[in-house]
């Protein structure tokens, strides 16, 4: 039930996305890739602790605004020292293996492989 | 967010791992919901904070889901900007390319100028050696009998393995460099490719994919002009720069073409730094420099 939920909550993000179509402010725009994959990061952290049985509302909601306030945090970070797109790929890379194993334990769950 | 969670029974902070990127790999969850479920046990959650913490749930990943919209919809709208950009880029360029003609249509202009003034100056012999001599080195305007060499790229093909096109079907700068020197070779007065005349320190070269004559793009038919002897052209077609022509053809397909022409123009060359100079020996008749 609450996977239907939040199935329909998400696409219902993006549809309201879609309509309102807002303009992100300029100074936001370097954030909003990293943010993305972090909140991804975040998701596939949730469906992963839905599956293992252990899914916290609490939880995942602190993980998805830490998530995106620290990704954003080392860009702008880099972006002061001036190794910005350095530290993005490695903000990147490391969200990247975290999604990486999180799927790898949701297809465990499924297929049993 | 922190991987030491302190063990609940005995209150104290596990060691620290001395491999995080193994640990990452190999155990990539959050631990915070192992801990919380811990924390939790078996203890009932009251209803209502059981209710608000879904709720908050719901909203972040409807946030989430229009953090997806929007960052699409960002990338999409970055598409035709980046198009503008380089349509204003292309714009200067030939809005740059047009006041550099209007300046050589002028350049010309006061070149032949300063040739009137200076016919009437000198003394005849003077003047015939000195225009003789500017035809000669390309900074004069020349009429004459010449060849004429029009060479076009063949049709494109892909490679099989790439998909990119093909670059042997075009015509490369060593092509254009072998006609000209074969024109000199032959005996050609004057040569130029595309209205720019080749004087002797002029290049033909390549930047990647462009044809440059003297620094400037060119682009194709070419149109290689000679002004030479009246069997330019026959000694051109049995040149072997012809039979090079005549395989890039057969193989490639580029378009080639030589025709003899009874009245050629051929402009000045644009570029002529003076490099080098003497003072004259002697007061010359002019007196007034």
């Amino acid at each position: 039930m609450i996977a239907i939920l939040a199935v329909l909550a998400l696409l219902g993000g993006v549809v309201l996305g879609l309509v309102i179509n807002p303009t992100v402010p300029l100074w936001l725009l370097p954030y909003l890739p990293i943010a993305v994959v972090a909140a991804l990061d975040a998701v596939f952290g949730g469906i992963r602790a839905k599956l293992d049985g252990i899914f916290d509302d609490k939880q995942f909601v602190v993980s998805f605004i830490s998530n995106v306030l620290v990704a954003a945090l080392i860009v702008y970070l880099g972006d002061q020292l001036g190794v910005g797109s350095q530290l993005s790929i490695g903000v990147v890379v490391v969200l990247g293996v975290r999604i990486f194993g999180n799927v790898a334990a949701i297809r465990r769950h499924f297929f049993r492989a | 967010m922190t991987r030491e969670q302190p063990n609940r029974s005995t209150g104290v902070l596990p060691p620290l791992s001395p491999d995080f990127l193994t640990d990452l790999f190999r155990d990539p969850l959050d631990p915070g919901y192992a801990a919380a479920a811990a924390v939790r046990g078996g203890r009932p959650v009251p209803r209502w904070r059981r209710v608000g913490a879904r709720l908050l749930t719901l909203a972040s990943l409807m946030l989430i889901g229009m953090m997806l919209a929007v960052s699409y919809l960002q990338v999409v709208r970055d598409a035709p900007a980046r198009t503008q950009l380089r349509d204003e880029l292309a714009g200067q360029i030939e809005q740059r390319e047009g006041t550099v003609r209007a300046l050589e249509g002028r350049l010309e202009d006061l070149r032949d100028e300063v040739a009137r003034v200076r016919e009437r100056e000198l003394a005849a012999p003077e003047a015939r050696r000195l225009r003789d001599l500017e035809a000669a080195v390309g900074l004069a305007r020349v009429d004459g009998p010449g060849v004429v060499v029009e060479v076009a790229d063949g049709p494109q093909q892909l490679d099989p393995a790439t998909g990119e096109p093909l670059v042997e079907t075009r015509i490369q700068d060593y092509d254009l460099r072998l006609v000209a020197n074969t024109m000199w070779s032959l005996g050609a007065e004057a040569v130029a490719v595309n209205d720019r005349r080749l004087t002797s320190t002029s290049t033909i070269r390549n930047a990647s994919g462009a044809v440059l004559v003297n620094r400037v793009p060119v682009g194709p038919p070419y149109r290689v002009t000679a002004i030479g002897p009246d069997d330019l052209a026959e000694k051109f077609l049995a040149s072997r720069a012809a039979r090079y022509l005549e395989a890039l053809s057969g193989r490639y397909g580029i378009s080639y073409q030589v025709r003899s022409e009874d009245h050629l123009t051929l402009p000045a060359a644009v570029s002529a730094d003076l490099r080098h100079a003497t003072p004259a020996d002697s007061p010359t008749s002019g007196g007034d420099h």
